[in-house]
């Protein structure tokens, strides 16, 4: 892949992955969930 | 060379959609009426004022974690808490860790004078300013409720599990502020 075309997945990546944030709650939560889990386990 | 590339590309697109993902929904939750335990909150606007006497603050060992904003900057932050001696205390863990320092951002600015806000449980909106309590035989009490409540030892808690947790709160590991009415 050029580094053009990688550029190009990269930033759709990022606006699709706003996006869906956006319109679907319920990700936004579990992402939520799975950084807590980390935090717990990893921030003593 | 080609498959070390492939990886690097795969791995930077990963970072990518998870530092997108972190930093969107701490924009999102920023505004919000309340804060979840990950990402600060915005301005607590919902659920009564509270007026008049302090209430009998034991009813909070049934509650798990409480809304808590500081005025400036404005941002709430999701917490445990703690009643002792009919005061009621919040904690800020990990304070010396790394992750914790970024974590607890909270803590830190309410010990460096950001210290009046708002506590909100049950729907109920109480003013507040944070007092920051480092020793004293008032964190015996603390301690034996931080440990019964949120680590599940069995009471009585023992005298020296007490002091193990006191000790860790002096040391500075582990932040308490009483929240005391304003």
């Amino acid at each position: 892949m050029t580094l053009r075309n990688y550029l190009i997945v990269c930033a759709a990546g990022a606006v699709l992955t706003v996006l869906v944030l956006l319109l679907v709650p319920s990700i936004g939560e579990t992402i939520e969930g799975a950084l807590i889990a980390f935090l717990s386990s990893n921030a003593a | 060379m080609k498959i070390l590339k492939i990886m690097l590309q795969v791995i930077g697109f990963v970072v990518l959609i998870g530092a997108v993902s972190i930093g969107t929904l701490r924009i999102q939750r920023s505004s919000a009426d309340g804060a979840t335990v990950v990402f600060p909150g915005g301005e607590l606007v919902s659920g009564e004022l509270h007026t008049g006497p302090e209430p009998d603050w034991s009813f909070t060992d049934d509650i798990f974690t409480i809304e808590l904003q500081l005025n400036d900057p404005m941002a709430t932050r999701r917490i445990f808490i703690l009643e002792s001696e009919g005061k009621i205390y919040v904690v800020s863990g990990y304070m010396k860790s790394f992750l914790g320092k970024i974590w607890k951002e909270w803590a830190f600015d309410a010990d460096e004078g950001n210290d009046e806000g708002v506590l909100r449980v049950n729907n109920v909106r109480y003013p507040r300013q944070l007092v920051r309590i480092k020793e004293g035989d008032v964190l015996d009490g603390v301690s034996a409720k931080l440990l019964a409540k949120y680590s599940g030892v069995p009471t009585p808690v023992s005298a020296t599990a007490i002091a193990t947790a006191r000790a860790d709160i002096e040391d500075g590991n582990s932040w308490i502020f009483e929240l005391a009415p304003r």
